[in-house]
């Protein structure tokens, strides 16, 4: 690990010039602006199609409303955004055979895996705060302000971006496992669009699974009962699945 | 420096390398050839620890290959096939990036950068990024690289592939440099003017097998046999007849004016050859002696097995 400095000063090399984070970063504000909007226009829109538009009554637009429909919205379109851009992070390395030089010169594939993930967790973190408070303001203008305040978004934010920590330590999982980033992926996103909803449906897994975290980061009150576990599982997952990618990545040898 | 015992390996049912046995001393060049899919690049890999053997023992100055493998690192230094660098960078930072990562200091590492770019033409490049490098380019790089930390082994697997003339001959003077500074070179290539200018032993590699292992002399008294090519006034047809029983004779073979003769040993015949010419009534036009070169070697080797 002595060397972290030199791979983490490439890992930011590469972001500056691969552009992922940027384009995740477009992704999410994209549609941190256009949720507001869209929910503003809903009524003409049911109007023209003749449709009665006190449907529309019925839907919650306070501003903590619309954050949790936004949410609802970026664990579909932003895990599809994230783990498309983020597939080829660690699996060019081994796809492309970038790693043998480096690894030939005493490379460690530890340093090369945790300089990456600190990165990108860092980065999704800092674009989900940015989205969700893009998303505040911009209902508050849109709609009334309904109180929503600064550190409930931050807290919801960093909740949310727990889960997304987690999907990130699964995808790079799964490139360990199939060595391709497309592979790693289209995996990644069976787990958390199929398998966690259906998992999340057993009471007794409730409490531990990582899919919990999406529902806490739209209650805007924290239940330390039902937070703490669910912070607790997934730290847990997330290590384990990170030693798991470096001990299958370090004996990996070339085919 | 190097040793490889028994050593197989196979991929599915293909086996690649059956048995494979040799040894190469420090500061030695060693010429590894071989027709396309003999098995060489298997072997580099697995001599620099990316891809596991199936059976038998390496060892690398002394320490065993799958015990020492990181300290064997610290000594290899590995140029492949076709390596592979981040587009991204340019020349310059990836070489830093290699220094970084074999524990330079800084201002060595910017010593070691220039006097490498200098050394493999590529100062201009440095400063672009890689994804616009050609594959010689690359491949020049990939050099720069594998010195980079001062290896005291070298693989370079055809490193003179994609270069051009004169980058061929830049590349052997650096090999020879490297050779009087006692590191030892495993080189495979399909050039084989090269292997005879630099090598000090070759072994010739078909079909996983080592059909044929000894030094560069040994070789070119054993096998490299004189060839004369001459040219008469005439048809020479009828003279096949007339030197087909001398003794020194191996092969003739004629074509209207020009003559072929493949000799046995040119040191011991020399006098019965010419004493025979001067028995020729036909007169000769022009006499060359064209020495039979590694290639036939490899020719032969490969074909007769
Ligand atoms: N990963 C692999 N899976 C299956 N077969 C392989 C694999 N790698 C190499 N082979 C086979 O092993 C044999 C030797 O390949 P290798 O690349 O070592 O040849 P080579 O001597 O380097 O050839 P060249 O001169 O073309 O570089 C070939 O028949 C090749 O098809
Ligand atoms: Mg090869």
């Amino acid at each position: 690990m002595k060397n972290f400095p030199a791979y983490f000063q490439k890992e930011l090399i590469e972001n500056l010039r691969t552009y992922r984070l940027f384009i995740i970063l477009i992704a999410f504000v994209i549609f941190a602006l256009m949720e507001p909007v869209i929910y503003r226009m809903l009524p003409r829109i049911l109007a023209s199609e003749g449709l009665d538009p006190e449907v529309f009554g019925m839907m919650d637009t306070s501003q903590q409303g619309l954050l949790r429909s936004y949410i609802g919205n970026m664990i579909q379109t932003g895990i599809l955004v994230f783990t498309l851009t983020l597939s080829g992070a660690l699996a060019h390395e081994i796809q492309k055979n970038y790693w043998i030089l480096p690894r030939t010169k005493g490379g460690n594939a530890s340093a090369l895996i945790l300089s990456k993930y600190m990165l990108y967790s860092f980065g999704i973190i800092i674009v989900i705060l940015i989205s969700f408070f893009i998303n505040r303001f911009y209902t508050g203008v849109l709609f009334e302000s309904t109180g929503l305040t600064v550190l409930w978004t931050l807290q919801s934010g960093l909740i949310f971006s727990l889960y997304f920590l987690f999907i990130l330590a699964l995808l790079f999982f799964f490139v360990s496992l199939t060595r391709r980033s497309i592979a790693a992926a289209v995996t990644t996103m069976l787990m958390s669009f199929i398998v966690m909803p259906l998992l999340f449906n057993f009471q007794a897994l409730q409490r531990f699974l990582p899919y919990g975290l999406v529902q806490e980061s739209g209650l805007f009150v924290i239940n330390r009962y039902s937070l703490l576990p669910l912070i607790a599982s997934t730290t847990l997952l997330i290590f384990i699945l990170l030693w798991g990618t470096i001990k299958r990545v370090k004996h990996m040898k070339i085919y | 420096m190097i040793q490889v015992k028994n050593v197989k390996k196979s991929f599915g049912k293909h086996e690649v390398i059956q048995n494979m046995n040799f040894s190469i001393e420090a500061g030695e060049i060693y010429g590894f050839l071989g027709p396309n899919g003999a098995g060489k690049t298997t072997t580099m890999n697995m001599l620099t620890g990316l891809l596991p053997l199936d059976a038998g023992q390496v060892y690398i100055d002394g320490m065993e290959l799958s015990q020492d493998h990181e300290k064997i690192e610290k000594i290899i230094g590995y140029l492949p096939e076709d390596p592979q660098f981040y587009p991204y960078m340019t020349g310059q930072e990836y070489l830093t990036y290699i220094g970084k990562i074999s524990r330079m200091r800084a201002g060595e590492i910017q010593e070691r950068n220039n006097s490498l770019l200098h050394l493999v033409d590529l100062i201009e490049a440095g400063d672009r990024r890689i994804g616009g490098y050609s594959r010689g380019m690359r491949q020049r790089l990939g050099l720069a690289v594998a010195v980079y930390n001062h290896p005291k082994i070298l693989f370079l697997d055809e490193p003179s592939s994609a270069l051009d003339p004169q980058g061929r001959r830049e590349l052997l003077d650096i090999i020879l440099k490297l050779k009087d500074d006692n590191t030892t070179v495993f080189l495979s290539t399909h050039i084989l003017s090269d292997v005879e200018r630099v090598c000090d032993r070759i072994a010739i590699l078909h079909e996983g097998i080592i059909h044929l292992e000894d030094s560069i002399e040994n070789l070119q008294e054993q096998y490299l046999q004189p060839i004369y090519e001459i040219q008469w006034e005439g048809d020479c047809t009828p003279l096949k007849e007339q030197l087909k029983k001398a003794q020194w004779l191996e092969k003739i073979h004629t074509d209207k004016n020009r003559m072929t003769l493949y000799v046995k040993d040119r040191k011991k015949s020399q006098r019965q050859i010419f004493e025979a010419f001067s028995k020729i009534e036909l007169p000769m036009i022009s006499m060359g002696l064209k020495r039979s070169t590694l290639e036939d070697i490899f020719v032969k080797v490969v074909n007769n097995k």
